[in-house]
């Protein structure tokens, strides 16, 4: 127990003297006011100006658009309305008639959006004309989860999951990295604390910096209403298995300047995941086999807190993988760094 | 102690051996020199012995065991001091210490007292990376000894050492010594090998060239030289003659005879000038 915790220690003094924490709380906070502050709740609705030109006979629209609280102005004529969404680059122009509606756009508003107005609009004509729209819309979801994320609170998964993968490999590799420049390395060899400890120091090292991440990030966004049990026991094992990857590849590298193609393709494939998080209706199979998938959507399930099913799952997969990846780097770390060291 | 036999080692995509069937014996308590310029294969043979580098060829015993069956148990009776410094730079000088201590299970001294041997207790709590290469030098020399060794492997332990702390080093070396500790020591500091080894192997392109204790090698391989300074043409000039050689003899009478002589010693031959007799070239 005393050389490992002597390798622990040499390895978060260099953490923390390469001021990888201070980097992980900046991040954290950063992190937290994007979710809080930045990002908004949702985007499937529209808060921008209306520019009006009403050529019904009774000006019908002018009073209904006022009492439903829409921010609404009225423009004199067509040109007047384009000059006034020319200064205002959020605006979207309309010119009602009676007999129907234009709708004059920027051009780049989503088709959620412009499908929004319409829906609006045509609601809006439907009864001001007397119209009967359908009178009942039922709906059926079929997905688990019942309640649907904010936009905001949809993107903590990804940013925890993304932090742990991405920054806990490359922290791991800048450890090796160092410990290679400064010949740390050939010290160790020489002394009687093995490949295990060399190992399981960094690790360690690196969950406790992902640890403080994840606390930090979940405490200023979703505050103590989430269960920390599961969200630590993710953190743990994930930046755990992380760790395991960054040594493994990184190993086999002298410098962070050869390495930095490898880590460019690691991190692109860990954020593939995301694609499909958005939009569900990608769904490669490849990537459900990425950590960062089943991180995101654990790291999901957990704060909609509708099941536990999905995590459970996910902590057993990570623990496996974690099972088959430990032997592989123990047994290369220790032919290829330890036992093969050039001097 | 330390056996070796027919030892030899060529490097990946080297077509010549770096050592070549070399075999010694160390006695436990003795301080054995391993002399020779540099690319002799001195730290190779340090690094096969040390296990940094894997054995190839020959075999070696380090207290009844091949080396191939060594565990952890050996790295926990060793010190070992490298040549180029290697200390993690982001911890002080007692962390470096303190925290490779603690990587031992044996008893280990503490690192302050250890410090203080080699000079450096008022640097102690400074980042590494401010210190000179002569401190980190030291520091690597005191880690080799923190777990109080029982066999020591020193390479150029003085290299880039002011006199007064080389002093110090050589006494601690010395002190381990007296306390029954086997010390092998690579060096291509003629001096200092004479000064502290009990024996010494000449090693020249990866072969052994002469083996014996300093006084015995000075004997067979060494004569009588007399160093003579003398003025030629208004210059002043120094010139070295072996006493053993016809030439050398003939050579003085002629100086003696035709040029005024300002200073003339006698004295023993170094080891260097043996080791140049030997292999045809200087240490360094």
């Amino acid at each position: 127990m005393k050389p490992f915790f002597s390798q622990f220690m040499i390895d978060f003094i260099v953490a923390k003297r390469n001021m990888f924490f201070i980097i992980v709380i900046s991040i954290a906070l950063l992190y937290s006011m994007i979710v809080n502050f930045v990002i908004p709740s949702k985007t499937e609705s529209y808060s921008g100006n209306f520019y009006i030109l009403d050529n019904t006979v009774n000006k019908k629209y002018t009073q209904a658009l006022n009492s439903f609280g829409y921010n609404s102005f009225i423009a004199s004529s067509l040109d007047a309305i384009k000059e006034n969404m020319s200064k205002d680059k959020s605006a979207v122009g309309l010119v009602l008639k009676d007999d129907g509606i234009e709708a004059v756009f920027q051009g780049y508003e989503s088709f959620q959006q412009q499908n929004i107005i319409k829906s609006i609009f045509s609601g809006l004509y439907d009864t001001l004309n007397n119209q009967n729209p359908v009178a009942v819309y039922k709906k059926t979801i079929l997905a688990e989860s019942s309640k649907k994320l904010p936009l905001n609170m949809k993107m903590i998964p990804v940013l925890l999951a993304t932090d742990i993968i991405m920054l806990g490999f490359m922290f791991v590799a800048a450890m090796i990295f160092q410990e290679k420049k400064e010949g740390g390395l050939y010290a160790y060899r020489v002394s009687p604390s093995g490949t295990l400890n060399y190992i399981l120091s960094k690790a360690l090292v690196n969950v406790m910096i992902s640890a403080l991440f994840g606390i930090i990030f979940l405490l200023f966004t979703l505050g103590f209403k989430t269960n920390y049990f599961y969200f630590l026991s993710l953190i743990f094992l994930g930046a755990f298995l992380v760790s395991l990857l960054g040594i493994l590849l990184a190993q086999f590298y002298s410098s962070l300047n050869e390495f930095i193609i490898v880590a460019l393709v690691f991190n692109a494939a860990m954020a593939l995941p995301v694609v499909s998080y958005f939009n569900p209706l990608i769904d490669i199979q490849i990537l459900k086999i990425i950590p960062s998938y089943s991180l995101i959507y654990a790291s999901d399930e957990i704060i909609n807190s509708a099941s536990n099913g999905y995590t459970l799952n996910t902590l057993l997969n990570l623990f496996i993988q974690i099972c088959l990846f430990f032997p592989a780097t123990y047994f290369s770390v220790r032919k290829v760094l330890i036992k093969k060291v050039i001097l | 102690m330390i056996s070796v036999q027919n030892l030899s080692h060529k490097y990946h995509g080297n077509s010549d051996y770096s050592v070549r069937r070399i075999s010694f014996d160390i006695g436990k308590g003795e301080i054995f020199g391993f002399l020779g310029p540099s690319g002799a294969g001195k730290s190779t043979v340090q690094k096969i012995l040390t296990g940094l580098l894997k054995k190839q060829e020959g075999s070696i015993w380090i207290e009844g065991t091949e080396i191939d069956s060594l565990n952890k148990d050996f790295f926990e009776k060793i010190g070992v001091s490298f040549e180029l410094p290697n200390l993690y730079e982001k911890l002080t000088g007692y962390e470096n210490l303190k925290y490779y201590a603690g990587l031992f299970s044996r008893k280990t001294f503490d690192p302050l007292q250890v410090l203080s041997w080699v000079g450096l207790e008022n640097d102690a709590h400074k980042k590494t990376s401010d210190y000179s290469k002569g401190m980190k030098q030291r520091l690597v020399f005191a880690r080799a000894v923190i777990n109080d060794p029982e066999l020591l492997f020193l390479d150029e332990p003085l290299s880039g050492l002011d006199p007064a702390t080389a002093l110090s080093v050589k006494r601690v070396i010395t002190d381990f010594k007296e306390r029954g500790k086997t010390i092998f020591l690579t060096t291509h500091n003629m001096f200092l090998a004479d000064e502290i080894c009990d024996s010494i192997a000449f090693l020249n392109e990866g072969q052994i060239l002469a083996m014996d204790t300093p006084k015995k090698l000075k004997l067979k391989y060494g004569s009588y030289s007399v160093n003579v300074e003398y003025r030629k043409d208004k210059k002043i000039l120094t010139e070295l003659f072996f006493l053993g050689k016809d030439e050398d003899k003939k050579r003085l009478k002629e100086v003696i005879d035709g040029y005024e002589i300002i200073t003339m010693h006698s004295r023993e031959a170094t080891l260097e000038e043996i080791f140049i007799k030997l292999a045809g070239r200087g240490l360094n």
